[in-house]
């Protein structure tokens, strides 16, 4: 078919998408319309909220639903097995370890992330809007690379050669020039080392993120606070912690919590960068390994609902952050 | 039960090729496209697409075929088979990966007339990938593993033999330590997603030249256990895991690429990471540097040639081997005619011209081997008398992807053989 | 009497200084990349890539890789295929989350907090949580059916949006909620329905947030692996698939990797700083305070 028969084809389903999207909602609006006036005043949302309530209910709620049942059923997704699926994980070795590294993800990942994006929004705001427009960018400019590409960008860095062959790793090339031996950095577990340098990447793309909503509050602090502390006798130091940051807080937890979802579900950089061999592998790679590699529904279908179950505690906190803005209103 | 089982997976199968063809027919008469996965590298696949073009040009009736090569074919064609879109022909270097999925595979000859294609095969191919009684997968290409690569020159300028037994081969590996030269071995078993098949290869060909044919597949078939083969593994931990034999040792044979043939043509001796010798399959001439690869297709084998790796001292020499086998996933006249050509002797002509490739057919015109090296491989396929298809590839994909991953952990250093043995053990 | 930000701006010359290390130490990686790009296979794989930066005019500096890359390993039909995923999957989660953002903004109706609730707490569901049965049911429409979701772009455009809707919502509702209330009842008033105002006023003052969500969106889904591999067929291979090929070809290179990569960058890079300076103002919106 060929590239151009592709933009051909894409073209035209695009165009088809969005069509009947605005058909259907057209549709519902006309059919709405149909209804006595006080009818109309019960269903007139229904109009407008039916398409993505559909699309919630059918693709999203159901399945979790059908992959929590499924979580108690054996390899091939048809048999009732109760908790075995369970008892096996936990009782396994391997996937305590997994447990372990998806902890260590969750404890530095966010912190660092909202650390460094604070660190450059504070930095950005002293130096003039020109020069701070350009450090943001650059920071920023990972963020739009693909899990996949920044594997590939930090392999450049980790790789390991052997003694004597030309070296291509600037992290082993760094330690030679100090004067140390190269290492075979992404199989080093002691103390889960590798994982660590896996979270890096991460941070490195996601700094930026929260360094511009972070930035944007920052902003938005009202310089009277400020004036008031320093009156007070305040220093700068003083003026950050306390005047600041608590001012920022809701966007310091948002930006955590964005990030720490994110690194729950993390799964292509251990694919990209180690496959999950030497004790790297997380919740989310394990699920693609289980499901796709072993065949196993019922065990994949078990891991991801102790992810859910993990991140429930944060759908809370989201749901009544929610709350707290409304009542602001 | 198992009758049931298989009708259903016939229904489903039958209305997959339904609604894939568009056709309610018993042997429907195709569309004029037929898709094909593979595993074979960049160069394999540029080849085999370009026959398979020249065949499609060749006979108005041939369908439009395309080779796909998954990034990690393994664990890919699993994916795509569990979301519903598997190829009419899947084309895969493991015969037991293949049997794993015979559920959602045709047997072949409700595809294809198999006799005439199985007459021409090296004896033992035309069974590998064989279920109850039923051939569901046949080999279009091999490959020889039971091969050392050296550098003519760098053996010259040094004084090296060609070593014949095993004896000279110890020796020889002393004498390159004791004079300092370089390392004895290059052995890179990293490979993405299938990382540690290499080292599974060393100990395969140690299993069937110590053990014999038959104990060779009764531990392929899990009678015999990972832990009642040591010589088999002593000999691969003396050979490779020695200090000195290979740069770097095993941490970095597992991460060293097993394509990285860059310090086999080294000069610059042991502080360059020189190494003098590397054992693997045929097809890592595809893996060879570019000036190299341009020598080799002109004859010249200055700094590229090949021998076959000695059997130990009252063992007998077996050649190791593997390939890649077709299974039909769909049944109409355009994949019928497909298989036909690509199972046959006559698949080959740009291949072998091409790449690496070697045929599994005793009758494959030896002419159209391109160069030397080329006919010395086609040959040991050919007049193979004890041949061993690659053992791992013939286990169940999970032992398989366990010894993989065992053996690699053990090459690291981070476990002993006996936990190995048992990891893998366990997946039967 | 001086604000705390003019006298912070003593500090203007140790924040530059301070950033400068910052950005270098990110931007090491990224430069990596672009000068491996435009490096030939031999040098890339007998020096490190700072050795060409250290010597530029001693390099044989080569576009091979980008041919390379763009024909034989077909990543201009992937760069086309990536489009056609990423461009419906941004534009139908944000058509079908700004419909319903109107009505849980505008529109009175009973539960709509509580609803509401439910859908900002299914932002936080990892999307593997859904993708078993939602796999299975798609196999099982082709395979009876014969409704070819799966394998093709709308099973991508599907996943991709619905999980993406709990947050386009959510967004989109807190930039709504600061709209002005009056100018819609005027509109009311005036005769105006439901429809024609969200087309004619909502839609149109709501373009911050709708840029701030596609951007984010966009590259989402530009960058995706998992979803695009296992509902997008392989004629239509995504950028993101040829890349971990790549990255698994040995004897190749780095420098046709990083040619690919450097490929796959340039689109949404564009994209956001085309539309950075919505950016902000629509992420921020009601999130900020």
């Amino acid at each position: 078919m060929g590239a151009f028969g592709d933009i051909g084809y894409g073209l035209f389903a695009i165009a088809i998408g969005i069509a009947v999207s605005l058909a259907v909602y057209k549709g519902l609006d006309l059919l709405v319309n149909l209804f006595s006036e006080k009818l109309q005043k019960k269903i007139r949302a229904l109009g407008f909220l039916l398409p993505a309530a559909l699309l919630l209910v059918v693709i999203l709620l159901i399945p979790l639903v059908q992959t929590f049942y499924l979580s108690f059923t054996n390899k091939s997704g048809k048999e009732f097995i109760g908790i075995q699926n369970y008892v096996d994980l936990f009782s396994s070795p391997e996937f305590l370890g997994i447990l372990l590294n998806n902890f260590l993800w969750i404890a530095f990942v966010p912190a660092i992330t909202v650390a460094i994006g604070l660190l450059v929004a504070t930095l950005g705001n002293n130096v003039g809007p020109r020069r701070e427009k350009i450090f943001k960018s650059l920071i920023f400019m990972p963020m739009s690379i693909s899990f996949v590409s920044a594997a590939t960008i930090w392999s450049f860095i980790y790789v390991f050669v052997p003694p004597g062959r030309p070296e291509i790793g600037l992290l082993n090339s760094i330690v030679v020039a100090l004067g140390g031996e190269p290492q075979p950095w992404l199989i080093i577990d002691t103390a889960r080392f590798n994982s660590f340098l896996l979270m890096i990447i991460i941070i490195w793309l996601q700094a930026g993120f929260a360094m511009v909503l972070l930035s944007a509050a920052i902003k938005a602090v009202p310089e009277e606070t400020i004036e008031a502390a320093r009156i007070d006798g305040a220093n700068t130091v003083q003026v950050f912690f306390q005047v600041i940051v608590p001012q920022i807080r809701a966007t310091i937890m948002s930006v955590f919590i964005t990030v720490l979802i994110l690194v729950m579900k993390i799964f292509d950089i251990v694919l990209a960068m180690t496959g999950g061999q030497f004790n790297t592998s997380v919740l989310g790679f394990e699920f693609y390994k289980q499901f796709f590699l072993n065949f196993n529904t019922g065990a994949a279908s078990a891991i991801v609902t102790i992810l859910t179950i993990l991140v429930a505690p944060l759908m809370w906190i989201q749901i009544r952050s929610a709350r707290k803005q409304e009542a602001l209103r | 039960m198992k009758a049931k089982r298989f009708l259903t997976a016939a229904a489903v199968l039958a209305v997959a090729g339904m609604s894939l063809t568009g056709c309610a027919a018993s042997a429907p008469a195709g569309d004029g496209k037929v898709t094909i996965y593979g595993a074979y590298g960049e160069a394999q696949a540029a080849a085999i697409q370009a026959e398979l073009d020249a065949w499609t040009a060749s006979d108005e009736g041939n369908p439009t075929v395309t080779f796909t090569s998954l990034a990690s074919f393994d664990t890919d064609i699993k994916v795509k088979i569990e979301s519903g879109q598997a190829p009419d022909i899947g084309v895969w270097p493991q015969p037991g990966g293949l049997l794993d999925q015979a559920d959602n595979l045709l047997p072949l000859s409700d595809v294809v007339d198999l006799a005439p294609i199985q007459e021409t095969l090296v004896p033992g191919w035309d069974t590998l990938a064989q279920k109850d009684g039923k051939v569901y997968g046949l080999p279009l290409s091999a490959n020889v593993k039971t091969l050392v690569f050296y550098n003519p020159s760098e053996f010259e300028k040094n004084g090296y033999a060609v070593p014949t037994t095993d004896a000279e081969m110890t020796a020889l590996i002393e004498q390159i330590k004791t004079d300092g030269t370089g390392y004895p071995f290059c052995a890179g078993i990293e490979s993405g997603g299938a990382t540690g098949w290499p080292i599974t290869d060393w100990i395969e060909q140690y299993v069937l030249d110590y053990y014999g044919v038959d104990t060779y597949n009764q531990w392929i078939a899990g009678d015999v256990k990972f832990s009642e083969i040591p010589k088999a593994t002593d000999k691969v931990a003396e050979m490779l895991l020695t200090d000195g034999n290979v740069n770097g040792g095993g941490t970095s044979m597992v991460t060293d690429g097993f394509g990285n043939t860059a310090p086999l043509f080294e000069t610059g001796g042991k502080a360059k990471g020189q190494c003098f010798m590397l054992r693997q399959g045929s097809f890592i001439t595809d893996f060879f540097p570019d000036a190299i690869k341009a020598e080799v297709a002109a004859e010249d084998y200055t700094h590229a040639d090949v021998f076959t790796l000695p059997a130990p001292e009252g063992a007998s020499a077996g050649v190791l081997g593997g390939g890649d086998l077709a299974a039909a996933f769909t049944n109409d006249q355009d994949v019928a005619k497909v298989l036909n050509f690509i199972l046959s002797d006559k698949l080959g002509t740009i291949m072998a011209e091409k790449s690496s490739f070697v045929s599994p057919h005793k009758t494959f015109d030896n002419a159209l081997y391109p160069t030397g090296l080329g006919k010395k491989v086609g040959e040991a396929m050919a007049n193979a008398e004890v041949f061993g298809f690659d053992g791992s590839d013939r286990m169940p994909s999970e032992v398989n992807a366990e010894f993989w991953l065992a053996g690699t952990d053990w090459v690291a250093g981070k476990i002993d053989w006996a936990t190995a043995a048992d990891r893998i053990q366990a997946k039967y | 009497m001086r604000s705390f930000f003019d006298s912070i701006r003593k500090f203007k010359l140790a924040s530059t200084l301070g950033l400068i290390v910052l950005v270098g130490i990110w931007s090491i990686p990224t430069v990596g990349l672009l000068i491996t790009a435009f490096r030939s296979k031999d040098s890339a794989a007998a020096t490190g890539w700072w050795d060409a930066l250290a010597n530029p005019f001693g390099q044989d500096w080569t576009l091979d890789a980008f041919a390379t890359v763009l024909e034989r390993d077909g990543m201009l039909q992937s760069l086309i295929s990536t489009i056609v995923v990423a461009v419906p999957s941004t534009v139908l989660p944000i058509l079908i989350a700004a419909n319903a953002a109107y009505a849980f903004t505008f529109i009175e109706f009973k539960g709509r907090e509580w609803i509401f609730g439910i859908v900002v707490g299914l932002m936080v569901i990892p999307l593997q949580a859904a993708l078993v049965p939602v796999l299975r049911g798609m196999v099982w429409l082709k395979k009876n059916l014969g409704i070819s979701i799966i394998g093709d772009y709308p099973g991508a455009w599907i996943v991709h949006a619905t999980f993406a809707l709990p947050l386009a919502i959510y967004i989109l509702r807190n930039y709504m909620m600061t709209l002005p209330v009056a100018l819609i009842e005027a509109a009311r008033v005036d005769g105006a329905s439901y429809y024609q105002i969200f087309w004619r006023l909502v839609m149109p003052m709501s373009i911050p947030a709708l840029a701030s969500f596609a951007i984010f969106q966009f590259m989402w889904v530009w960058n995706d692996y998992l979803i695009a591999f296992i509902f997008v067929g392989d004629e239509r291979t995504v950028m993101t698939y040829r890349l971990l090929r790549l990255l698994g070809q040995y004897g190749d290179g780095w420098q046709n990797v990083a040619a690919g990569s450097f490929l796959s960058l340039i689109v949404p890079l564009i994209v956001f700083f085309s539309l950075q300076r919505y950016f902000v103002r629509g992420l921020t919106a009601g999130a900020v305070k």
